[in-house]
């Protein structure tokens, strides 16, 4: 026999065996007592979940899932367009405080060097944090589990 | 909010109301037992078993070869009887 005996018996359970798959799987049948209970057994299985069928989703159930998905969809627009917003806002801010610090003959040096190490010590920390975190995610294993 | 992928409330045994309590109990656990499989066992089941689509059908559907379906077809059966067994036996 060309394929495994487990693939056809599948294909013998469900009848979807060619004649010479079918014949060369009956020949292995009478040889190995194994083989034929397992093929009761499936057949039984068969007949059990035949006792059941598929129902078709009720209406309820398609408008809560849909109106799951657009709920998703208009969030996940909303929240994509604030966060493009606030961060064009927060750069442009950023952009123009330090514009201002060091432009500004006003200001004394030691504020020009605090806030320039205060804000290196900033992204020192968001980088670390960003680091970590994606580190953590890499090799969590239950990452895909709904909670 | 209803969970697509918890398909366990769309099996249902169609022949009530005379169905026998011991016949309701094997449903059930027919029933606990699929959705215990992984979910590319419980596909496949759900496709060859309630959907009666051929090996070809579900080969092309899920882009597999006739092979294939028929393998994962007796190892998700073989699965699927272990849970069973004491029910059928």
């Amino acid at each position: 026999m060309n394929r495994d005996k487990r693939e056809l018996l599948a294909g013998y359970v469900d009848g979807e065996l060619s004649d010479e798959e079918r014949e060369a799987f009956e020949r292995e049948l009478e040889r190995d007592p194994q083989l034929r209970a397992e093929l009761n057994e499936f057949r039984k299985l068969k007949e059990v979940t035949g006792m059941m069928q598929y129902a078709d989703l009720p209406d309820e159930v398609w408008d809560g899932y849909w109106q799951n998905v657009y709920r998703k969809l208009e969030r996940g627009i909303g929240w994509i367009l604030f966060s493009i917003g606030a961060i064009v806002l927060l750069s442009f801010g950023v952009y123009q405080f330090f514009l201002e610090l060091f432009s500004d003959s006003d200001v004394p040096t030691i504020v020009r060097i605090s806030v320039t190490v205060l804000s290196v010590g900033v992204v020192i920390l968001l980088v670390s944090f960003v680091r970590e975190r994606l580190f953590a995610y890499n090799r969590d294993r239950y990452r895909k589990v709904i909670r | 909010m209803v969970d697509v992928d918890d398909a366990s409330y769309l099996l249902v045994d169609y022949a009530n109301p005379e169905t026998s309590l011991e016949r309701k109990e094997i449903v059930g656990k027919l029933r606990q037992a699929l959705m215990q499989l992984p979910f590319d066992d419980r596909e496949i089941i759900m496709l060859q078993h309630f959907r009666g689509m051929s090996y070809d059908e579900i080969a092309g559907l899920l882009g597999i070869p006739r092979g294939t379906v028929m393998s994962r077809l007796y190892y998700a059966r073989r699965k699927l009887a272990d849970s069973m067994r004491q029910f059928y036996e």
